[in-house]
C-alpha cells in the first residue's frame, strides 16, 4: 500500500508540471507582444515608453526560457506575482476568492451526495414505476441543459415569475439571485445571516449536472448490489427489507458512486465557472473568467495551478482510498483500471 | 459528458469461435439491432428531432423569410413571440426563430466535426496505447492526464487564443482538441481487455503483423463503445460550443450561434426572457436527443447491459 501511495503521489508532479508548463508557453509564446497588450489594451496603440515600462516591470523582453525558469522559481516560494489589472497580488486574490468557491463547491457535493443517492436508490427500487422514469427523464434533462441556462431560469422563476419570491413566503425563505449577501460563515461553511438566501440558487445550479450524473450512476450500481448473492443471503437470514438494502444494499452500492464524485470534479470546476459567472458569485471561476476577457495572464496561470492541484489532490484521495478497498488495484497498478 | 462511465461495460464481447477471417460477423450489428432500437421509444423520439434537426438546418432559407443576419425589423426590438415573429425578435430586431434555425446549422457542423477529429485523435491514441502497452501507454496516459487536470474550458480558452477566437474553425479545432481526453480512455480500456481474448491470440499465432492484427481484427470491436460514446459527445460538444460562445471564446456576434444568442438575451432577461429560453431550450432538446440516440444504441447494440445504467 506504501509503494502503491509513494507511486501514486509522484505522478502527480509530471501532471502538474506538464499542464502550467503548457499553458504558460501557450499564453507567453503568443503571436503579438504581451506587453503591448498591456499597456494599451486590446486593440489601442500604446506609446513606446509605455510598452517599455511595462516590459521592465514583468520582465517580459527576457527570453522565454528565462521567463519560464523565472515562473517556477517564484511559483515554487508560492509566488504567484501580480495581477495586470490593478497591480494586486495573485496570492491576495486567491486568498479572497478560493474560500467562496470552496464553500460553493462544499454545498454541491452535499446535494449531490444526499439528493443523487437517494433518488438513484429510490429509482432502483421502484424500478420501471412511474418516479422511476420520470427520474430517468429528469436526469437526462439535467445532463443535458446548459448550466447557465438553469441558473437563469431560477433566477427568471424566482425574481420575475410569480415564483417562490411572490408568494407569502417568512422573509428567510425569500431566496437571493444575486451576489453573497452578508457573506457569514460559520465554521467557514455553516451560511449565517441571510447569507443563506444567496447560497441556495448557485449551489442548486452548480450541483445540477453532478447530481443527475450520480442518480444515474447509483440506479445502475444499486440495481447490480439488488441482484448479488449476499442480498438474498441477507434475506436468508431474516433480516427486514429495510435492514438489508440499508445495512448490505446502500453501501456496497455507494462506492463506485463515490469514485464517480472525484472523477467528475472536473465537471464541476467547468461548471463552477459558469455557475459563478450568472449569479455575480466572486469566486475561483467567476475571476478565471474575468481574467480571460482582460488578458490579465498572472491571475489566470495562478487561479488555474490551485485548480489543477485541487483537481490531482482529489483525484488522488479517490485512487488511493480505491486502492485501499480494491487490492486488486494496488496490486495490478493505477494502469489497469 | 461523461455518460460512459463504464467504458469495459460497453465492451461487446466477442465469441470466441467468431473465427479469425470475419471478425464483423460476430456483431450483433444488422437487423437485430435496428429491431431493437426501434423498439426504444426515447432513442426514436430523438432520432426524429435529430433528423428534423438536420433537414431544418439545410432548409432553412425555406423555413424561414427572414434573413438571421441582415432582416432587422424596425422598431420591433426585444419584442415577444406574435404571428409575425414566431418566437419574438432580439435586441436590434433580427428574428428569434430564424437565427434559432440558422444557429442549428452552426451547432450541427461544430457537433460534427469537432467529435469527427476528437474520435480521430483519441481512437488513434487509445489504440496505440491499448495495444503496444509500456512505456508508449505510460506517456500516452500521462499525457492525458495532463491536459484532464486542466478545466476544459481554460484549455479551450487556451487553444484559442493561440488560433484565432471568434472563428468557427477555431471553435472545431478547439473542441475537438479537448475532445479526445475521454475517447483515449475508452478505446484503451476495450483494447486491453480484447488484445487478450482467444481470437487474438489465434491471430498472433498465424502470424499476422502486429500492426495487421490491431487494425483489422481489434479495432473493428473497440467500434461500438467508440460509436456509442461519439453519438453521446455529439451533443456535448454543442453543449460546449454554447458555453464558451457565453463566456465569449466561442464565435462571434453577428453569428447566430445558440450559446451566443443566450449571452446576448441575459441582459433583458425581466422584460424580455424569450430572447434567452427559446435558444436555451434549443439547446436542451438537442443535447437531449444525442443522449437519448446514444443511449439507445448502446442498449440496441449489446442487450446485456439494457438497464444496468
Amino acid at each position: 500500500m506504501t509503494s502503491y501511495i509513494i507511486r501514486r503521489v509522484l505522478l502527480i508532479i509530471p501532471t502538474v508540471f506538464g499542464a502550467l508548463s503548457f499553458l504558460f508557453f501557450i499564453f507567453f509564446a503568443l503571436p503579438g507582444d504581451p506587453a503591448e497588450l498591456i499597456a494599451g489594451g486590446a486593440d489601442r496603440n500604446p506609446s513606446p515608453e509605455a510598452v517599455a515600462q511595462v516590459n521592465d516591470r514583468y520582465g517580459l523582453d527576457e527570453p522565454l526560457i528565462e521567463q519560464f525558469a523565472d515562473y517556477w522559481k517564484r511559483t515554487l516560494s508560492w509566488d504567484l506575482g501580480e495581477s495586470y489589472e490593478g497591480r494586486r497580488s495573485v496570492n491576495e486574490i486567491l486568498g479572497e476568492t478560493a474560500p467562496r468557491s470552496i464553500r460553493l463547491g462544499i454545498w454541491a457535493i452535499i446535494i449531490e451526495i444526499v439528493v443523487g443517492i437517494s433518488v438513484g436508490l429510490v429509482s432502483a427500487i421502484r424500478r420501471y414505476s412511474i418516479s422511476d422514469k420520470l427520474t430517468t427523464i429528469a436526469t437526462a434533462a439535467a445532463s443535458a441543459i446548459p448550466v447557465f441556462v438553469l441558473g437563469y431560469f431560477l433566477q427568471y422563476w424566482f425574481a420575475v415569475l410569480p415564483g417562490p419570491n411572490k408568494w407569502d413566503l417568512p422573509q428567510w425563505a425569500q431566496l437571493k439571485t444575486q451576489g453573497r449577501g452578508d457573506d457569514s460563515w460559520l465554521l467557514f461553511f455553516i451560511p449565517t445571516g441571510d447569507t443563506w438566501r444567496h447560497l441556495v440558487l448557485p449551489a442548486i445550479t452548480l450541483a445540477s449536472v453532478s447530481t443527475a450524473l450520480a442518480a444515474r450512476m447509483m440506479r445502475g450500481s444499486m440495481l447490480e448490489v439488488l441482484g448479488a448473492d449476499y442480498m438474498r443471503t441477507a434475506r436468508a437470514k431474516g433480516l427486514t427489507e429495510r435492514q438489508v438494502i440499508g445495512r448490505h444494499g446502500v453501501r456496497n452500492a455507494m462506492l463506485p458512486v463515490v469514485t464517480l464524485i472525484g472523477i467528475d470534479f472536473g465537471t464541476t470546476i467547468g461548471a463552477s465557472i459558469l455557475t459563478e459567472t450568472v449569479f455575480s458569485w466572486r469566486g475561483l471561476g467567476y475571476t478565471i473568467a474575468e481574467a480571460i476577457d482582460a488578458r490579465d495572464l498572472p491571475v489566470m496561470l495562478g487561479l488555474t495551478l490551485v485548480v489543477v492541484l485541487a483537481y490531482t489532490v482529489i483525484n488522488l484521495i479517490v485512487d488511493i482510498s480505491y486502492a485501499w478497498f480494491d487490492p486488486r488495484v494496488r496490486l495490478g497498478g493505477s494502469e489497469t483500471r | 459528458m461523461t455518460f460512459v462511465d463504464q467504458p469495459e461495460a460497453l465492451t461487446g464481447t466477442p465469441t470466441g469461435e467468431a473465427g479469425i477471417a470475419d471478425v464483423h460477423e460476430a456483431q450483433p450489428l444488422g437487423r437485430d439491432v435496428l429491431r431493437r432500437f426501434r423498439r426504444n421509444k426515447l432513442a426514436m423520439l430523438g432520432l426524429a428531432f435529430i433528423v428534423l434537426l438536420i433537414l431544418a438546418a439545410i432548409f432553412a432559407p425555406l423555413i424561414t423569410s427572414y434573413d438571421p443576419i441582415h432582416d432587422r425589423a424596425r422598431g420591433q426590438y426585444r419584442d415577444g413571440p406574435s404571428a409575425e415573429h414566431w418566437l419574438g425578435t432580439d435586441t436590434i430586431g433580427r428574428d428569434v426563430f430564424s437565427r434559432i434555425v440558422y444557429g442549428a446549422r452552426i451547432s450541427l457542423r461544430i457537433g460534427i466535426l469537432a467529435t469527427a477529429l476528437s474520435l480521430l485523435i483519441g481512437v488513434t491514441l487509445g489504440s496505440i496505447a491499448g495495444f503496444f502497452g509500456g512505456i508508449i501507454d505510460s506517456i500516452v496516459m500521462r499525457i492525458t492526464d495532463m491536459f484532464l487536470a486542466i478545466p476544459y474550458i481554460v484549455l479551450a480558452i487556451a487553444i484559442a487564443t493561440v488560433v484565432g477566437r471568434g472563428k468557427e474553425n477555431t471553435v472545431i479545432l478547439v473542441l475537438g482538441l479537448t475532445g479526445w481526453l475521454a475517447i483515449v480512455r475508452v478505446v484503451r480500456a476495450t483494447f486491453l481487455g480484447l488484445k487478450e481474448l482467444e481470437y487474438v491470440e489465434a491471430a498472433r499465432a498465424l502470424g499476422f503483423s502486429r500492426l495487421r492484427i490491431m487494425a483489422r481484427h481489434v479495432l473493428p470491436n473497440a467500434l461500438q463503445p467508440v460509436i456509442v460514446y461519439g453519438t453521446i459527445a455529439i451533443g456535448g460538444v454543442i453543449l460546449a460550443e454554447a458555453a464558451l460562445s457565453f463566456l465569449g471564446v466561442g464565435v462571434f456576434d453577428p453569428t447566430p450561434s445558440w450559446g451566443l444568442m443566450i449571452e446576448n438575451g441575459r441582459r433583458d432577461l425581466a422584460n424580455a426572457p424569450h430572447m434567452l429560453f427559446f435558444p436555451g431550450l434549443a439547446v436542451l432538446l438537442t443535447v437531449l436527443a444525442f443522449v437519448f440516440v446514444g443511449d439507445g444504441l448502446r442498449d440496441a447494440l449489446d442487450p446485456k447491459l439494457r438497464g444496468r445504467e
